[in-house]
């Protein structure tokens, strides 16, 4: 190697490093293209247990998830112990008919939006409560999204 | 000049008259009004209690009735906590108001569920279920939806597609409104008072 192309060969690796280094430096103070979510307003009815009768009790969780990042997220599940399974359902009154269905892809959460888990459309269902919901009870539930991971957060139980 | 009094005289008469025949014949209602009131037909079932409950022994109150099932998380207890607003607000006139809750899923729905599940809501609500050959004319008799779907991919198994609105009965056993699950608790008190004059 010749003197003179050593400090040269120097010089351009430096530049790869910085190159390198440059969108990882841009990315720490904000993070572009990440959702930023939060629940408000978690509740549910009171719902009984119903040991030892076929299906158990149910329960449902409605919450407004809120979005204040700058790309969509997705709800995909969500864990509760109070239940042996927790599903994803949507409601549907079409015709004045009520339909209820799992949801089989997510529920998205827009980017800079948000979306309403309540009666009459998305929730949250409790399958085979191992113990009754009381009004004032509080149960926290942890929710699975795609991006974020998860977020636990706490449901009240409201009066009738 | 004394013509034409006399004449004014009929015309506010008749106006009053008609007025009269309209307060009386259509209250003004928030539900979906049947026009012309339709006789409901009767049926006698067993209650959560165990105790028989026919339709046409609840004259001289007004009753209202949903079609639904336990394992419904949604639809049903929302119906199920706009009784409870609706009989709070009613205060006592709630005593000659009765809400009558009928299974769609006597499979599931035992009069042991049913009591556990509206007693959450209130002591006063009626659940009714019966065998299937019981229940299918009173569905086809109030033209109520019903369908039973498999959700495989579901730990419920199936669920029940069904109508998911209110009938209202009158006084005199009379089919006079229907309204939506997901009512104002102030305008079904409202229509439930008209009913109730």
């Amino acid at each position: 190697m010749s003197p003179v192309r050593a400090p040269i060969l120097v010089l351009s690796l430096g530049l790869l490093l910085l190159a390198a280094c440059a969108p990882v430096v841009s990315l720490t103070p904000v993070a572009p293209s990440a959702p930023i979510l939060r629940a408000e307003d978690a509740w549910s009815r009171p719902a009984m247990a119903m040991a030892g009768h076929e299906g158990g009790g149910m329960g449902a969780v409605f919450v407004t998830l809120v979005n204040d990042g700058d790309a969509p997220d997705r709800l995909l599940s969500a864990q509760c112990e109070l239940a042996d399974v927790v599903e994803l359902h949507e409601t549907r009154v079409e015709d004045n008919v009520a339909k209820m269905q799992p949801v089989a892809d997510g529920i998205e959460v827009p980017a800079r939006g948000r979306v309403e888990l309540k009666p009459g459309g998305y929730h949250i269902m409790l399958i085979g409560l191992r113990r009754p919901l009381m009004a004032g009870d509080r149960f926290p539930v942890v929710l699975q999204f795609e991006r974020s991971g998860a977020l636990t957060i706490e449901a009240v139980v409201r009066e009738p | 000049m004394r013509r034409l009094t006399t004449m004014s005289w009929i015309a506010l008469a008749l106006t009053a008259l008609l007025l009269a025949g309209c307060g009386r014949r259509a209250p003004q209602l928030f539900g979906s009004v049947v026009e012309p009131p339709q006789p409901a037909a009767d049926f006698i079932l067993t209650d959560q209690h165990g105790q028989p409950f026919r339709l046409s022994d609840q004259r001289g109150r007004v009753v209202n009735l949903f079609f639904g099932y336990t394992h419904c998380p949604d639809v049903c207890p929302t119906t199920l906590a706009l009784w409870r607003q609706v009989e709070l607000k009613l205060g006592a006139d709630a005593e000659k108001v009765r809400f009558v809750f009928i299974s769609v899923d006597p499979e599931r729905d035992t009069p042991e569920r049913l009591q556990e599940h509206l007693a959450l809501f209130s002591p006063r609500l009626i659940g009714l279920t019966g065998d299937p050959a019981q229940l299918e004319p009173i569905y086809a008799a109030y033209h109520v939806f019903h369908e039973k779907v498999p959700v495989p991919e579901s730990a419920l198994g199936y669920t029940v597609n069904h109508s998911s609105s209110v009938y209202v009965i009158d006084r005199e056993g009379l089919w006079r409104m229907t309204y939506r699950f997901d009512a104002n608790a102030d305008d079904v008190v409202h229509d439930l008072r008209e009913l109730l004059r």
